[in-house]
């Protein structure tokens, strides 16, 4: 068993506050230059994730150190100039080595890249380890950083004494920036659209050795409070966090710079709590927070993505119980159903059942009459709903059929996933390309649309049925409804245009008044047309174009439930 | 090599060496075993890691055993092999599983999953790595200080027996899939064709690279392990195109480059053994590069000198030949002993004679040309080289002309690349194609 002393009790006030009552510059410079390396990071990192070179980045920092090293072990001095120098240098010959290797011997670039870096770091850390002492250099403060130690150093800036690291860092991240700034179009084309950059007449290479400088800046600047090691963590994960959270470059820009900061003040008060590496704690915070964006993010999360398919999971499991209790209306007598009858014939593990139907209960749409017991009835708001369902599984499967040439034997599979995923107006839009229909492909009578056109029991003529009686309304156009007293009449509003003002204008010509009882007395499914008998006597046959354009108030409830098809045996099928 | 660079840097003493090669000390064989051990393995693997282009992944799973080797030091309380191991590999296996789960589910490419596994696990191994320096059994046991870059010295007889069964598996691996390992590398799809379970194959050698990374951990240590892999086996890969061969040479680098890391670190009073491995094994890199028979940087640049200097004669004996032809009055092949004036050719080649006569030298040892009073005379020798070389000069001309459409003050240069690598085969083919091109 771990040792209890290895996680000391957390205290909030104790980790949290203290460390700012107490000693605020301290804790304020340490959380202030772990941010801006973290800004300067996440900018930086942003680039080379786009561009493709994270690994890249990821071993020419390694042998950035090479550089470092040399350079102290030179000047005896940790930071400025020539240090900066000896970095880019340094990664400017292993970008040399990498290319030269996989380009002319036969080492491939994942290798090359693999053994430029691996000699380079061994080198630094054998000179490392033999001259530790000489030129304030440490191995442990060399790779992996110490903030307390970077802060040490101060000098003199308008009068204050300021931590030397913590102007560095200020005017890296004002540099960076200024670079964003400046080159924000060149960068934007270079890291999304290379062809494009170079029809511009940008340079890839050049691109590519302003990248390293830049990168060399950074790692020398983050060099005292991170490392040369624990830099790389801190130029990928936040920006592969602000990856996965946009994919617009300035928002990408922003959130890899707030997670570098975040990561700074969570890293910190982690580290003031554990008692260990701030820069160690630091990549633990931002892994935490890719972590978090991984799981959680709202477009692609882990997490998001399981929730959204349980909900539409349960959604469907729910729809399937309402539609086959729709469809078991028509062979069994008008009585609660059996749950077990349910799970029986929807084939449905009794937990998922169990789920839906106490979802379903919540939701009004199934009554359970006895309480507790099995049976199962549904309301008249889960009727609608499976109507409606019924409605989009049956015009699908003809649409299948008539439009797109499927057997009508293959067609139940699809219908079954997809009944779930149309919209209203879609399913709509279907109808009226099939010309409304009455039957599915299967002999099945399809439902009646159960939402109106324009308000509750107001269709358009198309889809009234045979013994269907209705009052004229008005006239529909694009949306908009047209009624005039005494007659409808046409319109040359703007907007209404082409054929439909030429259907309305035909339909005016008709002269059919307005309030006009009519009944649909016949369909022609070929030539999609209805004959309409007037309360007057007179019997007009009315193509489909004009059909849509007429807004019909339904009479009384249409006598059979389905419409114009008696249901019989048929109706079982689907 | 950098070996005696580093005595000198080290200025480590002979007593020490004596004593390292004398095997009396038992740290010192204990050491050279896991080593050994080490070389095996990795050596053999490494091969099919850089034939599949897998070398960064060797890497990231290296980077990522940091975090399970500082727990399984919490859990154990000590440097217990069983544990170290247990959550090196552990570690290692979640981590190729993360990259994997990060890959597909996110918009993240292969190679930014890589280094965001390899970076983030490597950070939270250190900050857990600081954390047991403060705890009281941590401080006691410096054992875990050196997991970053290695320290054989330290390596137990227990982990010892780990690392001999670790190597013997790996061993046995690649010995019963040594055939669709082999078809594996070098073509997936033929070998998935032919029946080969490529994804078995590659699941096997992945968790035989975490074996092999969990057992270098102790000599190499975690930062630099995957050098291991890669860097003997790309070295034998620029020395031979035959996979046996490739193995038993990597074998050997490797085998030879932990040998004398741990010689060099030893002399520097036991510094960190792994930085000193990887910088012997990059010398061995370097040497297989410079001097490979093929692929090396040597017999590239010789290879590339030869063909220059021939082209070079070749241009001389060229212009001897179309000075003497254009002196002549009719035009047309000029008589028997070609034979132009120094000053003349000078001033056909636009050359200094100073210049002039050093290009000659070369020539004149060759038995292609006879300078002697100020008249340079080709051999029967040369004269045919000549004419063979103006032949194929005209040829080429010819054919870029006719067959390749392109205009005629074009073709000069391209005819002059190429008259110089146009084997006498070619020439009859073009010959032949060209029907009628008689010079």
């Amino acid at each position: 068993m771990p040792d209890p002393s290895f996680i000391p009790a957390f205290d909030f006030y104790q980790h949290c506050v203290v460390p700012w009552t107490l000693n605020f510059a301290d804790t304020a410079g340490t959380v202030l230059l772990g941010a801006l390396v973290g800004v300067a990071c996440g900018w930086v990192g942003s680039y080379l994730l786009l561009q493709g070179l994270a690994l890249l980045g990821d071993a020419l920092s390694h042998t950035m150190l090479l550089g470092i090293v040399l350079a102290a072990l030179l000047t005896g001095e940790v930071s400025g100039g020539p240090v900066f120098i000896g970095a880019t240098a340094v990664g400017l010959i292993a970008v040399l080595a990498i290319e030269r290797l996989h380009t002319g011997a036969r080492v491939k670039e994942d290798a090359a890249m693999g053994i430029v870096f691996t000699s380079m770091f061994a080198l630094a850390v054998v000179l490392l380890s033999l001259f530790a002492g000489r030129a304030h250099l440490d191995a442990q403060h060399a790779l992996f950083g110490d903030i307390t130690w970077a802060l040490a150093v101060k000098s003199n800036f308008l009068g204050h004494e300021v931590p030397t690291d913590l102007l560095q860092m200020a005017g890296l991240v004002a540099a960076v920036g200024l670079l964003v700034r400046l080159f924000y179009k060149e960068l934007l084309a270079m890291a999304f659209d290379r062809e494009f950059a170079a029809v511009q007449g940008l340079r890839p290479q050049a691109f590519r050795y302003g990248m390293l400088a830049v990168l060399a800046l950074t790692v020398v600047g983050a060099f005292n409070s991170v490392g040369a090691v624990l830099v790389v963590a801190l130029l990928i994960v936040p920006a592969a966090t602000a990856r996965l959270l946009t994919q617009r470059l300035p928002g990408m820009l922003l959130l890899a710079g707030l997670v570098g900061a975040a990561s700074s003040l969570i890293g910190f008060h982690l580290a003031y709590w554990l008692e260990v590496s701030t820069g160690g704690a630091m990549v633990t915070a931002a892994c935490g927070l890719f972590a978090v964006t991984f799981l959680f993010g709202p477009s692609q999360g882990l997490a998001t993505s399981a929730v959204r398919h349980v909900r539409l999971q349960s959604r469907m499991s729910q729809e399937n119980v309402i539609r086959h209790m729709f469809k078991l209306k028509s062979r069994l007598p008008p009585t609660p159903v059996d749950r077990r009858l349910l799970r029986r014939e929807l084939n449905m593990p009794w937990w998922t059942l169990g789920w839906a139907v106490w979802r379903l209960a919540g939701r009004n749409m199934l009554a359970i009459p006895g309480g507790t017991s099995n049976e199962l009835q549904l309301t008249a708001a889960g009727e609608h709903a499976a109507r409606r369902l019924d409605r989009a599984h049956r015009l699908w499967e003809a649409f299948l059929v008539d439009q797109v040439g499927v057997a009508r034997d293959h067609v139940h599979p699809t219908a079954e996933t997809i009944e779930h995923l149309l919209s209203e107006q879609l399913v709509e839009r279907l109808d009226d390309l099939l010309g409304h229909p009455v039957t599915d492909p299967h002999g099945a009578p399809i439902p009646r649309s159960v939402i109106g056109d324009q308000g509750p029991g107001v269709f358009i003529l198309s889809k009234m049925r045979i013994g269907d009686r209705g009052r004229v309304v008005g006239l529909i156009d694009g949306g908009v409804s047209i009624a005039e007293s005494g007659a409808l009449a046409a319109t040359n509003e703007a907007g209404v245009t082409g054929a439909a003002a030429r259907a309305t204008a035909m339909i005016a010509a008709l002269k059919i008044p307005l309030g006009q009882l009519l009944t649909v007395v016949d369909r022609n499914a070929g030539d999609e047309s209805w004959s309409v008998e007037l309360a007057d006597g007179r019997t007009i046959d009315l193509p489909h174009r004009l059909t849509d354009h007429l807004l019909v108030q339904l009479l009384d409830e249409p006598s059979p439930e389905y419409g114009d098809v008696p249901s019989g045996p048929a109706s079982a099928a689907n | 090599m950098n070996y005696s660079l580093v005595l000198l840097l080290a200025d480590g003493d002979w007593p020490q060496f004596v004593r390292f090669w004398s095997l009396r000390d038992p740290a010192v064989r204990a050491a050279l075993a896991g080593v050994l051990f080490l070389g095996v393995s990795s050596g053999l693997l490494g091969a099919f890691i850089v034939l599949r282009r897998l070398s960064l992944l060797g890497d990231s799973l290296g980077h990522a055993v940091l975090p399970g080797v500082c727990l399984g030091f919490l859990v154990a309380q000590a440097k217990d092999p069983r544990w170290i191991f247990g959550g090196a590999l552990a570690a290692a296996l979640v981590a190729s599983w993360l990259i994997t789960l990060i890959g597909r589910r996110s918009v993240l490419k292969p190679d930014a999953c890589m280094g965001l596994v390899m970076s983030g696990f490597f950070g939270i191994g250190y900050m857990l790595l600081t954390r047991i320096q403060q705890l009281p059994f941590g401080s006691r046991q410096s054992g875990l200080n050196q997991v970053l870059f290695g320290q054989a010295s330290a390596i137990s007889d227990r982990d010892l027996w780990f690392m001999g069964v670790a190597t013997l598996v790996i061993v046995l691996g690649v010995g019963l899939a040594y055939k669709e390992l082999t078809l594996t590398s070098f073509d997936e799809q033929f070998a998935a064709t032919i029946g080969v379970p490529t994804r078995t194959v590659h699941y096997l050698l992945m968790t035989l690279v975490a074996l092999s990374i969990v057992i270098s951990i102790q000599a190499v240590g975690v930062v630099l392990l995957s050098a291991m892999l890669i860097t003997p086996a790309a070295a034998a890969w620029l020395l031979t195109d035959r996979l046996p061969v490739m193995l038993l040479l990597s074998v050997l680098f490797a085998t030879a480059g932990g040998v004398l890391g741990l010689n060099a670190s030893f002399m520097g009073r036991n510094l960190p053994t792994g930085p000193f491995i990887v910088v012997t094994l990059s010398g061995i890199f370097a040497g297989a590069w410079c001097l490979a028979p093929q692929h090396g940087l040597l017999q590239r640049w010789l290879r590339r000198r030869r063909h220059r200097l021939r082209a070079q004669r070749e241009n001389v004996l060229k212009s001897i030949y179309l000075a003497a032809e254009a002196s002549q009055a009719a035009g047309g092949t000029p008589p028997a002993p070609i034979a132009v004036s120094l000053a003349r050719l000078a001033g056909y080649r636009d050359e200094s004679p100073p210049k002039l006569r050093a290009a000659l030298r070369p020539l004149v040892r060759r038995g292609l040309i006879d300078v002697a009073a100020e008249q340079v005379v080709l051999t029967p020798l040369g004269a045919e080289r000549a004419i063979e070389i103006i032949r194929n000069f005209r040829l080429w001309e010819r054919f870029l002309t006719e067959e390749a459409s392109l205009p005629v003050d074009h073709t000069q240069a391209g005819a002059e690349q190429l008259e110089h690598i146009l084997s006498p085969d070619l020439a009859r083919e073009l010959e032949a194609r060209l029907s009628d091109g008689k010079s």
